[in-house]
C-alpha cells in the first residue's frame, strides 16, 4: 500500500503556502504596532493634529492535503477491487485558504498647540443610540415579563 | 512567532514635536494567538500621551474612549435593572 507521503512538488507547494501564510501573519502581527493607532500628524499652521483610532484585526488560515488511489481512467467498469495496486493510479492534492477582518474606529483627536496639548474625544452617536435603544428595549421587555409573571 | 495565547503590551511610539513640547504616544495591544495554529486576533488602542516640556516637566494625558465608556455604562444599567427585577421577584415570592 502506498504511504501518504507528499511528493517533492507537493512539499514545494506546502512550503510556498506556508511562506505566504507566514508573511501575511507577520503583516497581521504588525497591526499591534503603535503606528496603526496613531495617524501621521497633520500640521495646520502652528497646530498639530494627530488622529487616533482603535484597531481590531482577526485572521485565520487553514490548509490540508490528501492522497488516494483509484482505478485507471476508462477502466472503471472493471471495478477497483479487480485491479491490483500496480494497475491503479494514485492522486493527491493540496489546498488552503484563509480569511480575515479588520475594523477601525476613531477614538480621539490630539490637538497640540505651542501652549498646550489637548485630547478631544470622538463620540460615535450612531453606536451610542443603537446601544441606548437596545438597553431600553431590554428593560421594557424584562419589565413586561416581570409584570406578567407576577400577576 | 510567540507561542503565548494572550499577550498584552504597552508600546511607545515615535515622539512628535509640537512647538517646544515633545509628545510621545503610547498604545496598548492585546494579542490572542492560538499556539500551533495560524489563527489570531489583535486589539490595539491608544492609551495615553506623555507631553514633555523644554524645562523637563512631564505630563501624562489619558486618551479616553468616550463611546466605549457610554456603551459599557448602558450595559451596566441593563445588568443592574435585570438584577433589580430578579431581587424584586425574589422578595415578592417570599412574601407570598
Amino acid at each position: 500500500m502506498a504511504e501518504n507521503i507528499p511528493t517533492e512538488s507537493e512539499s514545494m507547494e506546502i512550503a510556498q503556502g506556508m511562506t505566504y501564510f507566514q508573511e501575511t501573519m507577520d503583516k497581521f502581527i504588525g497591526t499591534a504596532d503603535v503606528s496603526t493607532v496613531y495617524a501621521r500628524p497633520v500640521k495646520q499652521g502652528e497646530t498639530i493634529i494627530i488622529p487616533t483610532a482603535e484597531v481590531i484585526c482577526g485572521l485565520g488560515f487553514g490548509f490540508g492535503m490528501g492522497h488516494g488511489m483509484g482505478p485507471q481512467q476508462g477502466e472503471g467498469d472493471k471495478g477497483a477491487t479487480s485491479q491490483t495496486e500496480d494497475e491503479m493510479v494514485s492522486g493527491s492534492g493540496v489546498g488552503g485558504g484563509g480569511g480575515g477582518y479588520t475594523f477601525s474606529r476613531p477614538v480621539a483627536l490630539i490637538v497640540a498647540t505651542q501652549d498646550e496639548v489637548r485630547v478631544m474625544p470622538v463620540i460615535d452617536r450612531t453606536k451610542i443610540l443603537l446601544a441606548a435603544f437596545t438597553t431600553v428595549g431590554f428593560m421594557v421587555a424584562t419589565l413586561m415579563r416581570f409584570t406578567r409573571g407576577s400577576r | 512567532m510567540s507561542t503565548q495565547l494572550i499577550q498584552i503590551n504597552t508600546q511607545a511610539g515615535k515622539p512628535v514635536m509640537a512647538g517646544n513640547t515633545k509628545i510621545t504616544p503610547f498604545s496598548q495591544s492585546v494579542r490572542l494567538m492560538v499556539p500551533g495554529k495560524l489563527i489570531g486576533l489583535i486589539y490595539n488602542r491608544p492609551v495615553s500621551l506623555l507631553a514633555t516640556s523644554p524645562d523637563g516637566q512631564e505630563q501624562v494625558i489619558a486618551i479616553p474612549d468616550v463611546t466605549r465608556r457610554i456603551q459599557f455604562s448602558l450595559l451596566g444599567i441593563a445588568f443592574a435593572w435585570m438584577m433589580l427585577l430578579i431581587a424584586l421577584k425574589f422578595i415578592l415570592n417570599r412574601r407570598d
